[in-house]
């Protein structure tokens, strides 16, 4: 019987190869949220709505990198403040 | 299940903030009272949260197809934490996913946090709830709950639009129209998402039951305490 390690394996071998040969025959793997949106907003206009750029737009430059870096610092900073509450002091997990 | 920013007309964007503000508040209540009790609440909810995030927003291609979506992870977190604490969680993931990435919006923050929080995360809750009392395995719980949670959260995305923005045309043929675009690439995707939920629930109660009992998502006398010995029973 096939262990399940490889029968997991085996899965997702199967799924790189389907994706890479989606990907060989040109499909764009566009996002189903970006699908439904642009087919929905015809009747959104309609409403009297509408698709609309975001109020805070974070795509100028490198500020989206700035932005993520200083995530990443503050939080990182936090975890490590926060670190024996979350994985225990060391003396205990020896 | 992202709406974009604009999509939904003035009052239906308050209404759905409206309603999603009352589950949050009530959730952060939920979230007090468990810390309370159980300090290590408050790291696990964060680290959960952060969960969400990530699985919310991780596009998967699907085969054959040429689209992608993702999964909601709501389920899971729902279980683990609660049906009401998932709220805040998902709103925080959903408002970062606003900020940094344009996924999703600001007045749609409401409606997205209804979709991930009560119809994806209530839904896996008690799906997970009655499968247990059925005496399924508790990875078969896990995997039911991640399954129609996954599938729940986009009925009520196709819902809330059909609600919302049907104008003169049928609201169920929208709702219809709507949840049909999302399924062909969402059904796959809410077959991975049962089978992930189930086997981190499954991976928790063996090398870490204790974690499990705590939540109160299984009773401490169907585990053993020793990872071999853990009990196939997930109630």
């Amino acid at each position: 019987m096939v262990s399940k390690k490889w029968l997991g394996l085996g899965l997702m071998a199967i799924f790189a190869v389907a994706t890479i040969i989606s990907l060989a025959m040109g499909h764009s793997f566009s996002g189903v949220d970006e699908i439904v949106n642009v087919e929905i907003n015809q009747l959104s206009i309609a409403a009297g709505a509408g698709e609309r750029d975001p109020f805070i737009n974070t795509d100028q430059g490198n500020l989206l990198l700035f932005l993520f870096l200083l995530s990443g610092l503050v939080v990182g900073f936090y975890l490590g403040y926060q670190w024996r509450g979350i994985f225990g002091k060391t003396e205990e997990r020896l | 299940m992202h709406i974009a920013e604009g999509i939904l007309p003035t009052q239906w964007w308050l209404t759905y903030s409206g309603v999603a503000a009352v589950l949050v508040a009530k959730g952060l209540v939920d979230y007090q009272k468990k810390s309370e009790k159980w300090p290590m609440f408050k790291q696990l909810t964060g680290v959960l949260t952060a969960g969400v995030f990530i699985i919310s927003l991780m596009p998967i291609p699907v085969p054959g197809l040429g689209s992608s979506s993702h999964p909601g992870g709501t389920p899971l977190a729902a279980i683990l934490m609660g049906p009401t604490v998932v709220a805040p969680m998902s709103a925080v993931a959903l408002l970062f996913q606003a900020l940094f990435l344009a996924h999703g919006g600001l007045t749609t923050l409401g409606a997205n946090t209804l979709t991930l929080a009560l119809f994806g995360g209530l839904v896996g809750y008690l799906v997970f709830r009655l499968s247990q009392r059925s005496g399924l395995s508790l990875f078969a719980c896990g995997a039911l709950a991640g399954f129609l949670g996954d599938l729940a959260i986009y009925m009520g995305t196709s819902l809330q639009l059909a609600l919302a923005i049907h104008g003169d045309a049928n609201i169920i043929k929208v709702f219809v129209g709507t949840l049909m675009t999302y399924m062909p690439t969402q059904f796959p995707l809410a077959i991975l998402e049962g089978a992930f939920t189930g086997m981190v629930l499954k991976y928790v109660a063996t090398h870490r039951p204790d974690i499990l009992q705590s939540l109160g998502v299984i009773k401490s006398d169907h585990y053993s305490k020793k990872p071999g010995e853990v009990s196939e029973n997930g109630q």
